[in-house]
């Protein structure tokens, strides 16, 4: 018997820019996923994503097709894992090749996992962003992303007092 | 504020908050007023309740001055056993015996006869942060997560430890997890009693994680489910985990704990360490009973972590015949077996889940010190674990007491290309009997010829070492584009032992 052909589903990004894809690799966003569920009918119209560009949805269906099949974690896995993630911050050799962007790619990445609600691209995207803070400096980290030092010598000095027992080690 | 930082919303710096470590949140404080609010929370968090030590005492004190803070806690960790000194300078309590884990904790070697231990005493300190810990409870309005590593030195009457007093202050109705480390299941009893009804204090409560040495074999599995039942009953889904030390000296101790398991049909994590390898016999009594238990809590089980070198392949395949989603992730290889006559070649075969096996801890007795890994040594287990068509797939590594060389450096980079991480502890550079300035000059002169250009490493801690840090990490950067120090290691949030089943 031959496999039932793949639906695809057409979807415009806020630049006009439309995808044709397979179901099942939209369907690793939990939000599409939902919203196919909810129409009854085949319909032509292409589903109209207003918070995502025509390139950063690119990376997005690129990351989206690499996990095809997978399965999603289901909201007990979640759980299980929620204890290990944090702090825990290996990405897949595949996922960092991948995330290899510039800054401002990143950071829509990141926004663009959370509107479509996709919890492992989302996880890439911070770990990395985290990965890129880690054992900096903040000089360091103000130069990382281009942020200017709003505290006074003073103010500076009186945080760093307040806060020099946080360390929770 | 530049616009592309700005540009990401609250709480997704919270989630990337969530990868770093405090001392990665303190750093956020200082670089723009922005962060302050996200790291705040972060910071406020957790609070431990458990040593005198300046930071825990001032973030208490904040919250007794300001109970708004109070609030932001999620996770209570509260330590009575650390609020003693093993200084034995200022001693005017009563004796006290040491519990089982805290003996582990402490770093004592659970390999000899622990019960003699029972010496240390508690001094006045521990009056000073009990009188601070009845204080700051009740603000803690919004607590999710509670540990509690209490023990022997719960009394049987509740006049006699004013413990009692600050149990019944807990207040927490939001709590998901209470993570209790009783030590023995009457211990878990004086708890329930202590904190009065349950019902009231742990209305929320989804998981309820107990951490008990099953070794003495007095105990009663029925009384213990039962007690279980009156704390995890009271929750909406009354998931249960149990983590259980034993050291079982008969194979009718081991058959108790198997059956006695029968009693938790709603198990979903089992965390089983073990002090002993097991003998054949026992082997075959723990596949048994554990074995069927596995097979019919297959849907409710979602997690056992277990020492896998107690069992050799044949037993785990038997156990999991119908489970082909087993993964073996992490593997902890205690000294013993390396170190044992026969060498590696007397432990098990793993070859079988190296497919899976990304994390790998070369683990010591404390009183192994002296004696670290050799080359040779590290490279017959890291050899044992690769299959010709898979490589290892190994991703972390961690090692206790190695001879840090070049060529182990060499190997590594040649033999485990997806190795991001190498944590070692108690790393030394010198052979024994050599002297320290003799080895140290080759190492960094050898090392300085090496590159290893596509090595992937990315973060590397070795504490500590007989040369300085810096100057070893100076050594390694050079050697290795990619690699970065992390910070300390923490070891609890380590995870070993794993076998992660998948229903």
């Amino acid at each position: 018997m031959a496999a039932p052909a793949t639906q695809q589903i057409k979807i415009r990004c806020n630049d006009e820019k439309e995808f044709t894809v397979d179901r099942d690799v939209l369907e690793r966003s939990v939000l599409i996923k939902n919203m196919l569920e909810d129409v009854t009918e085949q319909q032509d119209a292409p589903i109209p994503l207003p918070n995502v560009s025509g390139p950063v949805m690119a990376k997005v269906l690129e990351y989206c097709t690499h996990h095809r099949g997978e399965p999603l974690p289901s909201a007990d896995t979640e759980q299980s894992q929620d204890e290990t993630r944090k702090r825990t911050t290996d990405i897949s050799e595949w996922d960092q090749k991948f995330i290899t962007v510039d800054q401002e790619m990143l950071f829509e990445i990141i926004l663009a996992a959370n509107y479509l609600d996709i919890k492992s691209l989302l996880d890439v995207g911070c770990k990395t962003v985290a990965n890129m803070i880690k054992g900096k400096t903040p000089e360091e980290i103000r130069k990382l992303f281009n942020i200017v030092n709003d505290f006074t010598p003073e103010e500076e000095a009186q945080i760093k007092k307040e806060n020099e027992w946080a360390e929770d080690r | 504020m530049d616009v592309l930082a700005a540009s990401l919303p609250p709480e997704l710096w919270m989630r990337i908050f969530d990868f770093l470590s405090p001392e990665d949140i303190q750093v956020l404080l200082l670089v723009h007023r922005v962060f302050r609010p996200f790291c705040a929370a972060q910071v406020w968090r957790t609070i431990k309740l458990c040593t005198l030590e300046r930071k825990d005492f001032e973030k208490a004190q904040a919250i007794i001055r300001d109970p708004n803070l109070g609030q932001m806690v999620n996770h209570l960790v509260l330590n009575p056993a650390e609020w003693f000194d093993y200084t034995f300078t200022q001693m005017d309590l009563q004796s006290l015996e040491v519990p089982m884990w805290a003996v582990a904790l402490k770093s004592f070697d659970l390999a000899h006869p622990i019960h003699s231990i029972h010496s240390i005493r508690r001094f006045g300190q521990s009056r000073r942060i009990m009188a601070i810990a009845n204080k700051v409870l009740p603000l803690l309005t919004n607590l999710q997560e509670i540990t509690l590593p209490i023990s022997t030195f719960l009394r049987q009457k509740p006049s006699a430890d004013p413990y009692y007093a600050l149990l019944a202050r807990l207040r927490a109705p939001n709590v998901r997890l209470l993570f209790l480390q009783v030590h023995t299941f009457a211990n878990f009893r004086i708890f329930c009693k202590a904190i009065g009804n349950p019902m009231i204090v742990f209305e929320s409560l989804e998981q309820l994680i107990l951490s008990v040495d099953v070794s003495r074999g007095r105990d009663d599995y029925a009384e213990l489910a039962d007690d279980v039942r009156a704390v995890a009953n009271c929750g909406r889904n009354s998931l249960l985990g149990l983590g259980l030390l034993f050291d079982f000296r008969s194979a009718s101790l081991l058959a108790k704990f198997a059956s006695g398991l029968g009693f938790f049909p709603k198990l979903a994590h089992l965390h089983l360490t073990s002090s002993t390898p097991f003998f054949q016999q026992q082997r075959a009594i723990f596949q048994q009973h554990l074995g069927s238990f596995i097979a019919k809590h297959h849907n409710t089980l979602r997690r056992l972590r277990m020492p896998a070198i107690c069992l050799d392949h044949l037993v785990l395949d038997q156990m999991f015949a119908d489970s082909r989603s087993l993964e073996l992730t992490g593997l902890n290889i205690p000294f013993r077996y390396i170190l044992s006559p026969d060498g590696p070649a007397h432990m098990p075969d793993f070859r079988r889940y190296s497919g899976t096996l990304t994390t790998l801890m070369l683990s010591s007795p404390t009183g192994c010190r002296s004696r670290g890994l050799t080359f040779g040594e590290v490279v017959a287990i890291i050899t044992s674990l690769s299959r010709p068509s898979h490589g290892i797939l190994l991703r972390r590594l961690m090692l206790k007491v190695v001879h840090l060389s070049p060529d182990l450096f060499d190997f590594f980079a040649s033999h485990l290309e997806n190795l991001h991480t190498l944590e070692v502890e108690y790393g030394s550079l010198l052979g024994d009997e050599e002297s320290m300035t003799i080895l140290k000059l080759p190492f960094r002169t050898q090392m300085r010829r090496r590159r290893y250009p596509t090595w992937r490493l990315r973060s590397i801690y070795i504490y500590p070492t007989d040369v300085s840090e810096s100057g070893i990490m100076q050594l390694l950067a050079e050697c290795i584009p990619s690699v970065r120090e992390r910070g300390p290691i923490d070891w609890s949030d380590v995870r070993l032992e794993q076998l992660n089943v998948h229903g």
